[in-house]
């Protein structure tokens, strides 16, 4: 996942729940934060942020940005969204993939 | 102690050293440091649509896309004038307006056309004319032209906007954004209020080239944003909402920062 001003690409990832997650981060031009369900890392350029995860349950976790980055970072947020394991291994190879529209 | 004395000598460690650099250059390993090239554009200027972008931000494109000779670039862009304008404000509003255009972005803009990683008809054929320091130079030659028309040149930009109601819509996305919709606000990375080098500059930008663009993002059919930000956000713009964006711009309307008060 790539965190730059001001989106966090990509924005809406769908990813097993009740599996360990492992999400690698880095930014692309300044220090960002990125927050979700408790867990809460930093992000800067040059270096990349491993978090390790686990979604209890299945449902929508939203994600935002927590280091204030330039006028749009209130607006810099995504979503990852846990399915049940068996629904997630039906349609792709594993990794997490963007969603569409809301 | 004799058995202790190099055997091999200084002369042969010289020999020694020419025959690794000799082997090395056979077998195309980089020993000897070389001076920076920028790729040259694939011979097949057909590419396919997730192509790499030749366009990496390293010190030697920052450098050479912001170190642009304008006087050079003014010889170089007689030939934009037909579509562009001779100020740098088009004659259609479905062709961009490049006055006062960021030089990065537009520099970037002419060798995406090169590599065919943007698609265009008509700027691909254009942009493989021209070499990266001739793209460097008319980038900066119109970053420097003034972005406020002349009224003797151009007679199409401000377009009238047809719909007052796309005003208050798109002053909301301008001046806020959607944050449950992971939308920020557009003039934090395109003017005024803020900008996110390369986004390019709307404020003088004309609105079926916008409305184009952000379909573009939106479809998948432009695909040269680096770190996908315009696909994402047009991604989720619903299609009125693009429509109100590009004839705020279009009308001239982003001139000066936008406020907006929730209600």
């Amino acid at each position: 996942m790539i965190a730059e001003k001001y989106i966090f690409a990509p924005a809406c990832v769908t990813l097993p729940a009740a599996v360990p997650i492992q999400l690698r981060i880095t930014s692309a031009d300044s220090a960002h934060g990125f927050k979700i369900a408790g867990v809460e890392v930093k992000t800067l350029p040059g270096s990349v942020t491993e978090v390790h995860l686990r979604f209890p349950a299945a449902g929508k976790y939203e994600f935002y940005c927590d280091e204030f980055c330039g006028p749009g970072h209130h607006a810099m947020m995504g979503r990852i969204v846990a399915v049940p394991e068996n629904e997630f291994q039906a349609h792709n190879s594993g990794r997490g993939v963007a969603c569409g529209q809301p | 102690m004799d058995s202790l004395k190099p055997t091999i000598g200084i002369r042969g460690v010289v020999l020694l050293c020419i025959a690794v650099v000799i082997f090395s250059e056979l077998l195309g390993l980089p020993i000897l440091r070389r001076a920076i090239r920028p790729a040259p554009p694939p011979s097949n200027l057909v590419a396919a649509a997730g192509a790499p972008s030749l366009v990496a931000w390293n010190e030697a494109t920052i450098v050479l896309s912001s170190t642009g000779n304008p006087v050079r670039g003014e010889f170089i862009s007689r030939r934009c004038e037909s579509c562009h304008g001779v100020e740098g404000f088009s004659s259609q509003a479905s062709t961009p307006n490049l006055a006062g255009i960021d030089a990065q972005y537009l520099w970037k803009e002419l060798q995406d056309f090169r590599s065919a990683k943007r698609r265009s008809v008509i700027m691909q054929q254009i942009a493989g004319a021209l070499t990266s320091r001739d793209a460097a130079d008319v980038a900066a030659y119109f970053a420097m032209l003034p972005n406020a028309p002349d009224a003797q040149f151009n007679p199409i930009f401000p377009q009238t906007l047809k719909d007052q109601s796309a005003i208050e819509t798109a002053q909301r996305l301008l001046a806020v954004g959607d944050p449950a919709r992971g939308i920020p606000p557009c003039q934090a990375c395109h003017g005024p209020l803020g900008y996110v080098r390369p986004a390019p500059s709307l404020a003088s930008q004309n609105s079926d080239y916008v409305l184009r663009q952000l379909n573009d993002f939106a479809s998948g059919a432009r695909t040269n944003d680096v770190n996908l930000p315009m696909r994402t956000i047009a991604a989720e713009l619903l299609p009125n909402e693009r429509q109100a964006l590009a004839e705020f711009y279009g009308a001239d309307l982003a001139r000066f920062p936008v406020g907006y008060v929730t209600q």
